[in-house]
């Protein structure tokens, strides 16, 4: 059933060339649905887009499955030649996907917005994803 | 059994350093050996009797459904706690109590009994024996901002499962703080990396990637690098170095930094 009301709006904004993505709320299946879309969406509309940043520093709580979700998000983006940086993940968040032993090697993780959008705009091509 | 049977007994009683007291059902104390005077400070055991028992110590569960003697008496059990109490004297000590009902030889439950324990020294013991593990525990996890951008966590002694828990929740801690991109472990103080230390190097490199943080090994000795290899753990792509200057060049580099000497 396609209820509008339980969808989440999912934030997004733009810093030059690059879209940055607040994840918050409580992450579900619809919520990751909407991202996906959305993403999509402004992705395929702008053409000339380096970037995209997720932003998870509103997160407190994760599990292997929106991890891998989110991953999953995530390759497909860099498929498409778009780099992809994870930031604003909390100590206790990392302890518990550390704890769920998750792969996360093929994930360029940040530690802040300065530190994604310099590596965003490098030259760097040794990008994992 | 004969008079100097229950003589002896009733000596044995009062010479347990224990305070042992016998209530009935209204709580009205039965009987007290010496050791129960001297607790609740009244001159001589026969003050005691008579009298209601949470007249003379007093602790939250008195006169409640929890108090231990009241839930022996209602089911038979042994019921046992451990808290603050407060004797008429005014004296606050920590005290263990073990209750039981106590039985007639029809098997009908006339009352209570009470050993009490004062385990004050015991709790005080516990709490500087916790303090001091805290202290030591913040002192063997200094994370230290060695540059900007560039943290350091020296390693000194054993790692177990606690103590890696430990320095991955202060290096974490300090990576949001100061949002660093380097942290160095230095290991170069451990005495020994077997395969479980080794897993709980690799989990906590892991955690700092997690937060955009390079982790970088330093002070792995030639003993050590040849443990390593030999145990055949997969220390995957975490960066080593032998020595913590080696390390510091590395940090620097990462962060676009470079030490030059003066001309």
């Amino acid at each position: 059933m396609n209820n509008h009301l339980d969808e989440q709006v999912v934030y997004g904004s733009f810093i030059g060339n690059c879209y940055i993505l607040n994840i918050q709320g409580e992450i579900d299946e619809v919520y990751l649905k909407q991202l996906y879309a959305e993403t999509f969406f402004i992705i395929e509309h702008n053409v000339d887009l380096k970037g995209t940043i997720f932003d998870f520093s509103n997160i407190s709580t994760f599990d292997s499955n929106i991890f891998i979700s989110l991953r999953n998000i995530s390759k497909t983006i860099s498929l498409m030649g778009i780099k992809v940086i994870w930031i604003g993940l909390k100590p206790g968040v990392v302890s518990t996907l550390v704890d769920l032993n998750v792969k996360s090697d093929d994930i360029r993780i940040a530690v802040n917005l300065q530190h994604s959008l310099s590596l965003i705009n490098s030259k760097e091509s040794d990008f994992l994803l | 059994m004969n008079n100097h049977d229950f003589e002896l007994q009733g000596q044995i009683l009062n010479q347990i350093p224990t305070t042992v007291i016998a209530v009935d059902k209204d709580f009205k104390i039965i009987y007290a050996n010496i050791a129960a005077a001297k607790m609740t400070g009244v001159k001589s055991q026969e003050d005691l009797l008579g009298k209601h028992c949470y007249d003379f110590s007093h602790n939250k569960q008195c006169r409640t459904p929890e108090c231990c003697v009241f839930k022996a008496m209602e089911d038979g059990k042994m019921h046992s706690t451990r808290g603050q109490t407060s004797f008429s004297d005014g004296s606050i000590v920590y005290i263990e109590q073990s209750s039981a009902a106590l039985i007639d030889n029809n098997g009908n439950i006339i009352g209570g009994l009470e050993f009490v324990l004062d385990v004050t020294q015991r709790v005080l013991d516990e709490e500087r024996l916790a303090e001091q593990s805290y202290t030591i525990r913040e002192m063997s996890t200094p994370t230290i901002k060695l540059w900007e951008g560039v943290l350091l966590l020296p390693v000194v002694g054993v790692i177990d499962s606690d103590r890696a828990q430990h320095m991955m929740d202060s290096m974490l801690n300090k990576i949001l703080e100061t949002s660093s991109r380097v942290i160095i472990l230095d290991i170069h103080g451990v005495a020994s990396v077997d395969t479980a230390v080794a897993n709980h190097i690799i989990k906590i490199t892991k955690a700092t990637r997690l937060m955009g943080c390079e982790c970088l090994l330093s002070g792995i000795s030639a003993s050590v690098a040849q443990t390593i290899v030999q145990l055949g753990i997969e220390m995957g792509s975490i960066k080593t170095t032998s020595t913590l200057s080696d390390a510091l060049e590395e940090a620097l580099a990462i962060i676009n930094l470079e030490v030059i000497s003066k001309k």
